[in-house]
């Protein structure tokens, strides 16, 4: 039951670029949508990278929220649903994205958003899963020995 | 607070809310196209070391690394992508894990024996076949920071040896505190340990506050008993909720206000305290209890004002 990821859709130069917005609200539907018709035309810069819009009569603010230095993002698909427990799942490596829009209801975004710690998270958590790289200590006999150069 | 953590595999028929589409952040590294003859990068499901169940992980192509999938998710969100609409508004964050820490649980329990085995027999699990992946992560002189390694070549021998891990986890919770003094997190308050703030101001947090707060961070991928003689092993005190200051908190004060009874009303919080009371009797308070008391005094009594007394007569 593991679920395997491809990746050929999103390999290249000729990988699309997504255009994502993360909404502050619940929309209750997947699927297709009219998005560059009715939502990115309302899209306003106020300046400083400050965006506005609207969206079903509320005021939205938001910001381009650019990935950390070193990640891709990915929307993955699964195209055919596996039958059986036993078939392989594979999840389609559809679209790739660095940056994508995040929007607030009233309130511009700011730096304590959940969004921008979550981001945040993914520095720290390089400092936790790093290897540790100074040599075993003192309290084992088995303290790691260099190799001497044999040459004279 | 770190994003929550995703548990289990999506997709084994048991929720109905299910997509089938995901967004993901994950390292270039493992995003980068493979080869026709390498492995697709997979998700699968192992034990999580803290919490001793399965969570869901994605081993890199060829498993050349292991990677923690954390969702981040908020209520009312949902996704435009592209031309279309996806209700799940949650972002996956999909980032590299020390498999060291996932495979610390194995080695621990096979302790109990005292045995040194090889590292392959050690690590099988019946439950999450797939953490043999684990053993190519991990090279085997990282393996000597957990363990005690016996033999050479092929043939090697491993023991779990407790206070090289406890000084393994010590060097990991300095780096991690080195990287919060770096990156302006703020650590301090009492309560808020564990809230993931900017400091706005520059506070002035010690180290013992960025290594207490590291050592919290770092004790999400160990057991609750090994995290305790982490804490002892370096020293760390972890403040009791009494004792935290209470200039800080707005969060909580702003919440409590909202209620409008409790502003006045303090006779309600007192029948809430006296519940957990009469329900954490010991052994001996219980037998009292039973006791036939009429004609008893309380103790109590003795000590009080005569009015109070008095009125207790009647």
């Amino acid at each position: 039951m593991s679920v395997e990821v491809d990746l050929s859709g999103v390999s290249g130069e000729t990988a699309a670029a997504a255009k994502l917005h993360l909404l502050p609200c619940e929309v209750e539907h997947t699927g297709p949508a009219q998005v560059t018709r009715f939502f990115t035309p309302g899209v306003r810069d106020s300046g400083q990278g400050a965006l506005q819009a609207s969206f079903r009569g509320r005021e939205l603010r938001g910001e381009n929220v650019a990935l950390p230095d070193g990640y891709t993002g990915l929307v993955l698909k699964e195209k055919h649903k596996a039958v059986s427990d036993e078939e392989a799942r594979v999840f389609h490596a559809a679209q790739k994205f660095q940056e994508f829009t995040y929007w607030n209801m009233e309130t511009p975004p700011s730096k304590n958003d959940g969004l921008q710690k979550a981001l945040h998270w993914l520095e720290i958590t390089k400092a936790i899963h790093s290897p540790v790289d100074k040599n075993i200590s003192q309290n084992g006999s088995h303290t790691r020995v260099k190799v001497e150069d044999s040459s004279p | 607070m770190p994003p929550r953590r995703e548990s289990g595999v999506k997709g084994k028929g048991s929720s109905s809310e299910e997509t089938d589409q995901w967004v993901v952040v994950l390292p270039d590294s493992v995003a980068e196209k493979q080869d026709e003859d390498e492995d697709r990068p997979t998700f699968v499901k192992l034990l999580h070391p803290k919490t001793e169940k399965g969570a869901m992980f994605l081993f890199s192509k060829d498993n050349q690394q292991v990677l923690e999938v954390l969702a981040f998710q908020e209520e009312f969100r949902s996704w435009f992508v592209g031309e279309s609409v996806q209700q799940d508004g949650s972002l996956h964050m999909v980032t590299p894990v020390d498999p060291l820490f996932l495979v610390l649980p194995y080695l621990v329990k096979a302790y109990e024996s005292g045995m040194y085995m090889p590292i392959d027999q050690l690590v099988s699990d019946g439950q999450y076949p797939e953490c043999t992946r684990l053993l190519s992560c991990i090279q085997l002189s990282d393996l000597e920071h957990i363990c005690d390694v016996k033999g050479s070549g092929d043939v090697r021998a491993c023991r779990y040896n407790k206070e090289r891990t406890l000084e393994w986890l010590k060097q990991k919770v300095e780096q991690v505190a080195d990287k919060l003094t770096d990156s302006s997190v703020r650590v301090t308050g009492g309560a808020q340990l564990l809230t993931f703030t900017h400091s706005l101001k520059s506070e002035q947090a010690s180290r013992d506050d960025y290594l207490r707060y590291a050592c919290g961070l770092v004790s999400d991928y160990i057991s609750t008993d090994l995290s305790k003689e982490l804490t002892q092993h370096m020293g760390i005190k972890i403040p009791e909720k009494k004792e935290v200051n209470c200039a800080e908190p707005p969060a909580k004060k702003a919440k409590l206000s909202e209620i409008p009874e409790a502003t006045e009303d303090y006779s309600k919080f007192a029948v809430k305290d006296e519940k957990p009371k009469n329900t954490k009797m010991t052994a001996a308070q219980r037998a009292l209890s039973k006791v036939d008391k009429t004609g008893m005094k309380s103790i109590a009594s003795f000590f009080s004002p005569k009015t109070a007394a008095k009125s207790k007569k009647k």
